[in-house]
């Protein structure tokens, strides 16, 4: 899986080809090496959100087998608010993460002033995705 | 006491733009309008209205910096002929926004090379939303 695409609640408008219009879903592809400065620190605020809500014990969040690849984005989020992480600086850095990897309705780059008019609810749900599809399946098989 | 509007936020095509400070200017694009009178006899006059719909359309100028960015900005935009939009943002609180489609630049932008130069750009598009 290459890419993936969050569909978005509150639309908002957006340029495109001269005109206005309103967006309908964002449209996420899976980070490369070119991306590792912004995907590393995002990855590591959810092994420490894990590790906080396992209170330290290596067997108190171990998912069952095939479990790993089920986690859904809400899930991920709730881990992620769960811990004693800066939520504020993971945001910053999926900004950073979504203006390489995000097109809105698969077209036009998804910028910072994008990104400003996003519903939060919205924005919360494309990195809980992008986690739980790109990131969070490596990770729970390796803890 | 009222503010001067003059700390806007300009995107072009969803970017926005570090542009030079007092540099901004639009027009809505209202469109001109011309008044004549018809004679009715008895030195009396009645004025006839109208709207030059020829002249209805909106307007954006600002200078930029000449930086490497804005220079491939400058290109962008021209090159993309009448497939741009500006959207203009009024400072926190002002509810000013303004949003220009089927933006084009007419003119061949300048770019001044000096130490305290800019870029010219002016957008003629339809009337401002």
């Amino acid at each position: 899986m290459s890419e993936i695409t969050v569909e978005l609640k509150t639309p908002f408008e957006y340029a495109i080809k001269g005109e206005n219009q309103k967006a309908a879903f964002i449209t996420l592809s899976a980070p490369t090496f070119k991306q590792i400065d912004k995907i590393a620190p995002i990855k590591q605020a959810f092994v420490s959100a894990i590790s906080d809500l396992g209170g330290g014990s290596d067997d108190a969040v171990k998912p069952e087998p095939g479990e790993a690849e089920d986690i859904t984005g809400p899930q991920v989020m709730a881990i992620l608010y769960q811990s004693k992480g800066n939520m504020s600086q993971v945001f910053l850095y999926a900004q950073a993460l979504f203006k390489d990897v995000a097109l809105v309705d698969g077209e036009v780059k998804l910028t910072t002033p994008l990104m400003e008019k996003m519903d939060i609810a919205d924005f919360e749900r494309m990195l809980g995705e992008y986690l739980a599809n790109f990131t969070a399946p490596s990770l729970m098989d390796g803890l | 006491m009222a503010n001067q509007l003059n700390d806007f936020t300009i995107l072009v095509n969803n970017q926005q733009i570090a542009y030079t400070a007092d540099s901004l200017s639009w027009k809505d694009g209202f469109g001109e309008f011309k008044v004549r009178n018809a004679v009715v006899g008895g030195g009396q006059t009645e004025q006839v209205f109208s709207k030059d719909l020829a002249t209805k359309f909106g307007m954006v100028k600002f200078s930029m910096p000449s930086t490497a960015e804005n220079e491939s900005y400058k290109r962008a935009w021209k090159v993309s002929e009448n497939d741009n939009v500006v959207e203009l943002i009024g400072p926190n609180g002002s509810g000013v926004t303004k949003i220009f489609t089927k933006a084009c630049i007419l003119e061949d932008p300048e770019t001044n090379a000096s130490q305290d130069g800019n870029i010219d750009i002016e957008f003629n598009s339809n009337p401002a939303q």
